[in-house]
């Protein structure tokens, strides 16, 4: 566990206070939009950065207590820090960037392994400067794990990516992080990438953590508006594929739930079903269901959120609508009421998942 | 042409710079990272060589060493003599005299240097002389060579410093400068001239391998990488 209470003021800038544990294993998304200090909190997890007061302590190590000036040097904390755009040693290739922080008498060993699970051994005696954004970046992680950290900071990884780049290397970080096994706190503000990449997720927003936990209980659950606000999509749900279409359609099975939707592209079988609330149709509950995404569902609460209304469903899964008051009042619909809860297809958003 | 007074000039212009990396590399790395208010006190004094008359600079260090002064008499009571016109009294005059020759392009390439590489070296476990050794020395190459050859060649050239405090001993505290000034002294214009000419030529080459290595001598504005 990582224990987190801390301020952070910077002198006529932002002011920061983060409450937070986050787990000691799988990978933990900081998320939320720029500016938030989801940067400064990850700095400040590095020892690059000092609170002005507060505790950090990992497992059972302090690492910075303000009450008795106790601070943990960065070389002392053993973290893998990895920046969004790499920092490489322009003076050195690849092999001795990756050999930075490895024991000369270690190096044999762990250098050709961390260029091997980085898939990078064929560019060991090439150059920074010869490198596009994605292979800084694989450099980068290569070099930051080969130096045995315990944790490991990824600071928005793959911002600095042009979109080809991004889909490929987001695929093949998820599975290098696996391979790792360390614990990992990755910063973003890409959705696709935190619900890729995560296992759990801590919401930032005007500089405090908001809420943290499994990523789709979360999405689903959102504490506050303002945290349904910034992670902009109201339902998230794990599904798995289980037919496909020549139409360029999959059926998905989603906790017992037969759901429509557009095919994410082959050999992807477990996924995210991302549905945002306004593009649910609520309808009286008549007429056939469970033919494409008509479901029979319940209401569990009703909340006003400015002009609109937002209603939490149970259809299998929670499910969230946004409608207008005047469709509220027309429908007559109130706690324990059962409905059709209709979304098109393409409104159905799949995102890949690593099968757990 | 006075060969004896152009080796005295050689040997302290590459003592004066040798002694110039001992001494402006560390000063130089203060003065890029410190964040103490010091610095706005030590820069000015490092910098104080290039506005101050070589002879003002010259009768302080000769006042410094002479035996009057209670820094003069803790050397004399270290060595058991006076530094006053000797060669080592003259090193200490060039050294101070080309200091901000040397220090001035250390700290502007130490400066230049990423700080997120000093954080991913702080990261990947390097101390802070590791970091120094291994990240921001390789970095700051050029500038570090340019501080040499810069603090070489202004050491070779100085005149004023060298008249106050080296007094001028053949052999021992005469330089290529006191010498030439000597022959014209005595009359004798074609000496002068030979040895004008050595200095000369060695100073174009001097610049001419500096603006080489840099990629300019800033004329069009800053240093090339």
């Amino acid at each position: 566990m990582i224990d987190i209470a801390v301020d952070r003021r910077f002198p006529g800038g932002p002011s920061f206070r983060y409450e937070v544990q986050l787990a000691t294993s799988g990978t933990t998304v900081l998320f939320g939009p720029s500016g938030c200090g989801k940067t400064t909190l990850l700095r400040l997890l590095a020892g690059l950065d000092t609170p002005d007061s507060g505790v950090i302590r990992f497992e059972d190590e302090v690492w910075f207590e303000g009450a008795t000036r106790r601070l943990a040097l960065p070389q002392r904390r053993r973290v893998g820090y990895v920046t969004q755009e790499g920092s490489l040693f322009p003076h050195l290739n690849v092999r001795e960037n990756v050999a930075f922080g490895v024991a000369p008498s270690e190096r044999s060993l762990r250098v050709p392994e961390a260029l091997r699970l980085a898939g990078i051994e064929s560019l060991a005696e090439q150059w920074p400067h010869e490198f596009s954004g994605g292979q800084r970046q694989r450099v980068a992680l290569a070099r930051a794990v080969a130096a045995k950290p315990r944790l490991l900071l990824l600071d928005e990884p793959l911002s600095a990516l042009d979109a080809i780049a991004r889909d490929e290397l987001r695929r093949d970080l998820a599975l290098f992080l696996r391979r790792v096994g360390l614990p990992v706190v990755l910063v973003t503000h890409d959705r696709t990438e935190a619900l890729t990449l995560g296992d759990r997720i801590a919401v930032i927003g005007e500089g405090r953590v908001l809420q943290e936990g499994p990523i789709a209980d979360v999405f689903n659950r959102p504490s506050s508006a303002e945290t349904a606000r910034i992670l902009g999509i109201e339902t998230v749900v794990p599904a798995t594929i289980t037919a496909r279409s020549d139409e360029g359609l999959v059926t998905l099975d989603a906790n017992g739930v037969t759901l429509t939707a557009i095919d994410p592209g082959a050999g992807i079988e477990h996924v995210f079903a991302c549905i945002r609330a306004d593009e649910v149709v609520i309808e009286p509950a008549a007429g056939p269901t469970s033919a494409r995404n008509r479901l029979r569902a319940t209401i569990l609460a009703i909340r006003p959120e400015g002009p609109l209304v937002r209603i939490d469903l149970d259809c299998g899964f929670p499910l969230a609508a946004s409608i207008t008051r005047a469709a509220l009042r027309d429908l007559e619909l109130h706690d324990g009421s059962t409905v059709n809860a209709v979304v098109k297809a393409p409104a159905v958003h799949l995102i890949p998942r690593p099968p757990r | 042409m006075d060969v004896t007074a152009l080796r005295v000039s050689l040997v302290l212009a590459g003592a004066a710079s040798v002694s110039l990396l001992a001494i402006g590399l560390p000063l130089a790395y203060w003065l890029a990272f410190t964040k103490s208010r010091l610095r706005f006190l030590v820069e000015p004094i490092v910098a104080l060589p290039l506005v101050l008359p070589p002879t003002v600079l010259g009768l302080c260090v000769l006042v410094a060493l002479g035996p009057r002064s209670a820094t003069g008499r803790l050397i004399e009571g270290i060595t058991g003599r006076s530094l006053a016109f000797t060669f080592e009294g003259l090193l200490v005059a060039s050294i101070l005299y080309s200091l901000p020759f040397a220090v001035q392009p250390f700290a502007t390439a130490f400066a230049a240097v990423d700080t997120r590489l000093q954080e991913a070296a702080a990261c990947l476990g390097a101390s802070r002389m590791s970091t120094f050794l291994r990240v921001i020395l390789p970095l700051s190459r050029r500038g570090i060579a340019a501080g040499f050859i810069l603090s070489f060649a202004h050491t070779l050239g100085e005149f004023g410093v060298v008249l106050m405090v080296g007094g001028n001993i053949p052999g021992v505290t005469r330089t290529a400068s006191i010498a030439i000034y000597d022959s014209v002294q005595a009359l004798d214009y074609e000496g002068a001239f030979r040895t004008s000419a050595v200095l000369v030529g060695l100073s174009i080459a001097i610049l001419a391998f500096t603006s080489h290595l840099l990629g300019g001598l800033g004329f069009r504005g800053g240093h090339k990488r």
